[in-house]
């Protein structure tokens, strides 16, 4: 036995000796010893049945950095309750946990507690701006074998604003490799010029290399403050009658602003010209030294993060101004439908079978990829309102679980309707829910919902309510009829 | 009984809602109708709409007569129609209208359907008796039989018959559902012949209130009101009800019309259990429906006036009126309706931004206060330099023009007419605002109406 160990420990120490020698030998990398293979298992919610867990496994792909540390994108590790880690493409596989995450940034940082782990893997070297486009390869271990697949640079651009996205830039190319989007390596030469973050059709998105450089970089030095964003609508000013209108000197240029936020001191009907001496025009675009034209949008994250300050150049009433601001977390509190809450397992509160839920991102997500449509039209449009005063988010009737107890609201009519008030308390959460339920009125709980809603009120019997309660759960199969924040 | 069952030849032609001013190409169809007395022809509104031409054939008659439509109802669905010459009812008897036929008894319908052009017969029993949604208006329900008698098109407008007497006026089916079609029944068809007879349509009342089950034990406790019983619950109104003050949320009504209500909302009418709404369309318009009432804990009797409204008319199919629109430098305004937003394409919900079907169908229900008497559209932009730098072209609901909050397409003429600033200011209910110089587009508007051959810049 003794002997058998020995000749182990010798045979590890030439493989690393080995990859030593391929490290320096820079232009024959192959990836092997920088990627690895990550197999996640999550709960996967469903946020319409937010008592039911289900067990999903995810792979994906890691990029080895110095620091034994890995990074991947931050898709598909929500919820996470295992990550597995594979080297080499097969073997033995190794239980690694998340340091970092953050998911507007899409990237996470995991770790391995065991630090052989790292004996035989190389970091990867990132391309900076001026090196991503020209030959582009895609990389990811496949059938225990790593896989090249050509792909080719199309453009820059912004990532849309699906939910609460912060915007971020995204190299767009095009490859054939099939079922991209789990972090594969998009390189260059022997440069990472980024993490596939998703594939639609044929063109792969990427998160290009010199953000995940400042990402990791801000990060080491513990301040990394999350993304910034801008919280005003505008729209181009490219009709000369709307900026003669607004009496602007000179060629239309910049953009109008039409909703302005809370968080940015820009006026209804400023025209922005510049942002951090860039000049916008007419589109609302800008020209990125390294990536081209791209929206104006991205000037919130272009070397900025939440906190630090931007600079504009406004028209306001006839003149021109300059205006300093911080740039606001993008946490999206001022919106009605409350952002996704990652890694937080849904809450709910069930009464008598009625099931609330809050109106959240992810519980509009659950009706799928094309939940605008899908969704019901009501609770899609409050997704476009901004929170108010004395009701920042709502809380919505999403399910009613049939008991004798709760007969005649069992019908479709009382599924999806937004509550505005219990026992005469207005109701933007479910804490708000939780305490109301406490206090009945004269031995009933009355639910009243918003004007217009297909049903206005519901009425309970406050003393069979724990007795129903009991009852539901066991019939239902429901653990536990509340989780609250 | 079947030579008084003619059959009617139709031309129609149907506006272009997003190019108002023009039409579609003229169409050809055909249904059925039946002489009723007083010399007229009873048909579906469905089979005369947008009508440009009606011309009748008798049975086994080979001659054309022409018809006009006197009076139409679209919403439920029956038109009459004069002929105009008189020899047309020479050896017709005029048919009788009877009573709302027993289901599973037999019935015939009668017409000319599609497949032949000889008058057809089917025989069939009454299959059941609900309230139905209408389909040629499209937003309303109405008491309707179903019958597994075959009813096709062309046998639209035509009677169905029990023994000698009309029973019903065939007029839908449901595709995808077979041996199933719908006949509207006395009721409804006397309701509008009884409406018309002071020479003017004026249509079926309504009460502007949401009426739900009342069966929750918690629920008739909390109103004073045994676990079970009779009594349905008057959940919400609509702001014109609620104006009028008479009913109030949480009214629970026992009787309507001399009905008993059930507690899920139904009435029994002549042995069928249909909706209680049927009873509400009993009365004529300026009529009072008397209802008896638990509030407060107490039974009350109140009669209640019953109106014809025409606010959600928009969210209906609109017909025989041509749309109303302003063309103004080229930019296309017209009002929102159903029919506007159809030009989408068959998914138009998915293609209509979320403001516009807001507007449409949610906000005088949720924000009655903001609500719109006619909320205007930007329908389509026709390019001339004049307008080519505004962006947001088509498709858009209209907020402000020139500061001015528009309320119907009179205030956005106005608006624009009465503006004396350098530029015009749209704004559009997304907030997005586009701008055209005052005097370039008065200069431009009179040669694109041309360059376009529009033939007026508005229709009001």
């Amino acid at each position: 036995m003794k002997i058998t160990k020995n000749i182990f420990a010798v045979l590890a120490l030439i493989t690393a000796n080995q990859a030593y020698s391929q490290q320096s030998a820079t232009v024959s990398t192959d990836w092997q010893k920088s990627i690895v293979l990550l197999d996640v298992t999550r709960n996967n919610h469903n946020f319409r049945v937010p008592w039911d867990k289900r067990a999903q496994s995810v792979s994906k792909f890691g990029l080895v950095l110095e620091g034994r540390e890995l990074i991947t994108t931050a898709t598909g590790l929500a919820n996470h309750t295992l990550i597995r880690i594979q080297k080499g493409g097969r073997g033995k596989w190794t239980n690694g946990k998340v340091l970092w995450i953050d998911y507007q940034a899409n990237l996470a940082i995991l770790g391995v507690e065991n630090d052989d782990f790292w004996n035989d893997l190389i970091p990867a070297k990132f391309a900076n701006a001026k090196g991503l486009k020209e030959n582009l390869q895609v990389i990811r271990w496949r059938g225990g074998n790593i896989e090249k697949r050509a792909a080719e640079f199309s453009r820059f651009t912004v990532a849309d604003a699906n939910f609460n996205q912060a915007p971020r830039i995204e190299l767009k190319a095009s490859s054939e490799i099939e079922g991209a989007g789990q972090a594969e390596l998009m390189v260059s030469g022997d440069l990472v010029v980024g993490l596939v973050a998703s594939k639609i059709s044929g063109t792969c998105s990427v998160i290009p290399a010199p953000f995940i450089t400042d990402v990791i970089n801000l990060r080491r030095k513990n301040n990394y403050k999350g993304l910034g964003y801008f919280d005003f609508i505008w729209q181009p000013a490219s009709n000369p009658a709307v900026t003669d209108y607004f009496k602007l000197e000179g060629e239309p240029r910049g953009v109008l602003v039409i909703k302005p936020g809370e968080k940015t001191p820009l006026k209804l009907h400023d025209i922005i010209l510049e942002v951090d001496g860039f000049p916008i025009d007419i589109q609302g675009d800008y020209l990125d030294p390294n990536f081209g034209h791209v929206i104006m949008e991205y000037l919130a994250c272009r070397n900025k993060w939440a906190g630090d300050n931007v600079n504009f150049k406004i028209w306001r009433n006839g003149s021109i101004k300059e205006i300093n601001f911080k740039l606001p977390k993008a946490d999206f509190s001022d919106n009605l439908v409350t952002d996704r809450p990652n890694d937080v397992e849904p809450t709910y509160l069930i009464v008598g079978g009625l099931v609330f839920v809050p109106l959240s991102a992810e519980f509009l997500s659950s009706w799928g990829g094309d939940w605008q449509r899908s969704a019901p039209f009501r609770l899609v449009f409050y997704n476009s309102q901004k929170a108010k005063k004395d009701q920042k988010s709502l809380v919505v009737l999403s399910l009613v679980l049939p008991d004798f107890y709760n007969i005649g609201y069992q019908q479709r009519s009382s599924q999806n309707i937004v509550i505005e008030k219990a026992n005469g308390k207005m109701i933007a959460s479910l804490e708000d829910l939780a305490s109301a339920v406490q206090s009945p009125k004269d031995g009933f709980h009355i639910f009243e919902f918003k004007k217009g809603s297909t049903l206005k009120k519901i009425v309970l019997d406050a003393e069979k309510l724990n007795e129903a309660n009991q009852r539901i759960a066991k019939r239902y199969g429901i653990p536990n009829l509340q989780k609250l924040k | 009984m079947g030579r008084s069952v003619v059959q009617v030849l139709v031309y129609s032609q149907t506006p272009i809602w997003d190019a108002p001013w023009r039409n579609n190409s003229v169409g050809a169809s055909s249904g059925s109708g039946f002489v009723i007395k007083g010399n007229r022809v009873m048909t579906n509104a469905h089979v005369v709409g947008w009508a440009k031409q009606i011309v009748l054939r008798r049975f086994q008659d080979p001659r054309p007569w022409l018809a006009q439509v006197e009076h139409i109802s679209h919403e439920c669905d029956l038109a009459i129609l004069k002929v105009e010459n008189p020899d047309f009812f020479d050896g017709l008897n005029s048919l009788e209208i009877g009573e709302l036929p027993k289901v599973q008894s037999p019935v015939i319908t009668c017409g000319y359907p599609a497949g032949g052009e000889q008058i057809s017969y089917t025989r069939g029993v009454v299959s059941r008796i609900e309230m139905q949604n209408y389909v040629h208006i499209g937003n309303k329900a109405f008491l309707s039989v179903q019958t597994d008698a075959a009813i096709n098109p062309g046998n639209s407008g035509g009677p169905v018959f029990q023994g000698d007497k009309v029973v019903g006026v065939a007029f839908m089916g449901i595709p995808g559902l077979e041996n199933t079609g719908f006949f509207i029944p006395p009721s409804v068809v006397n309701h509008f012949l009884i409406d018309i007879e002071d020479g003017k349509y004026d249509g079926f009342p309504k009460a502007g209130v949401r009426i739900v089950s009342l069966q929750n034990p918690a629920y008739r406790k909390y109103l004073g009101l045994p676990p079970t019983g009779d009594g349905a619950r008057i959940d919400s109104l609509a702001d014109y009800t609620e104006k009028d003050g008479i009913l109030k949320a949480d009214d629970v009504i026992l009787e309507v019309g001399g009905h008993r209500v059930g507690s899920d909302g139904t009435i029994l009418l002549k042995g069928n259990r249909v909706y209680c709404t049927a009873a509400f369309q009993e009365p004529q318009d300026g009529g009072k429906l008397k209802m008896k009432i638990w509030r407060d804990r107490t039974e009350i009797e109140v009669s209640v006036p019953m109106k014809v409204r025409k606010e959600e008319e928009n969210t209906g199919n609109l017909y025989d009126i041509p749309p109303r629109y302003y063309v103004y430098a080229g930019l296309v305004f017209t009002p929102l309706t159903l029919d506007y937003v159809k030009t989408f394409g068959r998914n138009w919900r998915n293609v209509a931004n979320l403001e516009m079907v807001y507007e449409l169908y949610y906000r005088k229900n949720e924000k009655p206060e903001s609500a719109r008497k006619e909320p205007v559209v930007l329908a389509a932009t026709l390019a001339h330099p004049v307008n080519a730098d505004i962006r947001l072209a088509s498709r858009a609901m209209i907020d402000k023009i020139n500061g001015k909050r528009i309320e119907s397409l009179e205030d956005l003429i106005e608006a624009f007419e009465n503006n004396d600033k350098k530029q015009h200011l749209i704004k559009f209910g997304s907030g997005t605002i586009e701008s055209l110089d005052t005097e370039k587009a008065n200069q431009a508007h009179k040669s694109i109406l041309e360059t376009y051959s529009i033939p007026s810049d508005r229709r009001l």
